[in-house]
């Protein structure tokens, strides 16, 4: 798991990847 | 058009705009929220349109004459050269018309702003120039400043676009709008100069099935990189000297810490990927 810590709380850069690449990947396709 | 853009690409360039959205928009109303986002997904998709056609482009034989793309066979392989042409003009076309949508959804005053700052990062001054540039250096011994330079706009003008076009989604213009703006810029600056050093170390250090495009071809054209100027360990220590850089944009922005953890992630990762 790619996380990293910033602003004192771990961050989830791939669950929060996963979901913006989801709502791109739909716009882009539409 | 669908073959150039819907092909699992990393999609870099939309993350950092929605990144800079989500950076910039903490504490709007929420039908204010709801207005960023819609922009910045908007404008996430036509910055990714814009680099989609630049690659069809750029692939073609007139330029760098590369068969081989996350992949795929490239456009213009699969398709003919002039249908990956029109494929790329339209994607441009698109990118804009994306941006400008009729029902009210951006305000007049965002679409300017989003279609002027694309237009900087994609034209003479941008991604356009550079590739001049990078077509005029086959050959020659450019120095440190020279291929700086030559990047800043082939791939550094589009990622630091996407960053400030991010911010540009929020309609509201705050006291320090300045200051947020001038430190997100040399964020993006910082991170698109480390994205080409990567990819220059990448095209000695990976395999093609790796990268999904052909290795070791800007060694094979004579090109000038990184690499060849400063040599591989020197390339890596300037790669962290500049996600330095990056972090300490970002905070020069003032914004709180956990405002802008989505763009200090994309920033290790830009450095510390392996394709």
């Amino acid at each position: 798991m790619d996380a990293s810590v910033s602003g004192g709380t771990e961050f989830d850069l791939q669950a929060w990847m996963a979901v913006q690449l989801d709502r791109v990947e739909q716009a882009l396709s539409a | 058009m669908r073959y150039a853009v819907l092909d699992g690409g990393k999609r870099l360039r939309p993350l950092l705009v929605l990144a800079a959205a989500e950076a910039v928009g903490q504490g709007a109303t929420a039908a204010l929220r709801s207005r960023i986002d819609g922009a910045a997904l908007r404008a996430a998709c036509a910055v990714e349109l814009i680099h989609a056609y630049s690659l069809v482009h750029d692939d073609m034989p007139c330029m760098d004459n590369d068969v081989l793309r996350r992949g795929k066979p490239t456009v213009h392989v699969q398709f003919g050269e002039a249908r990956a042409l029109l494929a790329g003009d339209a994607l441009q076309a698109l990118a804009f018309e994306l941006l400008t949508p009729e029902n009210g959804a951006v305000s007049p005053a965002v679409q300017a702003a989003l279609c002027r700052l694309l237009a900087r990062a994609a034209g003479h001054e941008g991604m356009a120039g550079g590739q001049a540039i990078d077509l005029a250096s086959v050959g020659l011994a450019l120095t440190e400043d020279q291929l700086r330079h030559m990047h800043r706009l082939k791939t550094g003008a589009l990622l630091r676009g996407s960053v400030l076009m991010g911010a540009a989604c929020d309609e509201r213009v705050p006291a320090d709008a300045v200051q947020v703006a001038r430190a997100l810029s040399d964020y993006g600056s910082a991170i698109g100069l480390a994205f080409q050093v990567v990819d220059d170390i990448l095209d000695v250090t990976a395999d093609a099935e790796t990268l999904g495009k052909t290795a070791g071809k800007d060694a094979a054209a004579d090109k000038p990189t990184y690499v060849s100027l400063m040599g591989l360990e020197r390339s890596n220590a300037y790669a962290q000297a500049l996600l330095a850089d990056a972090l300490a944009a970002l905070d020069a922005t003032g914004l709180p810490a956990a405002q802008t953890r989505a763009l200090r992630a994309l920033a290790g990762m830009v450095v510390h990927r392996d394709k």
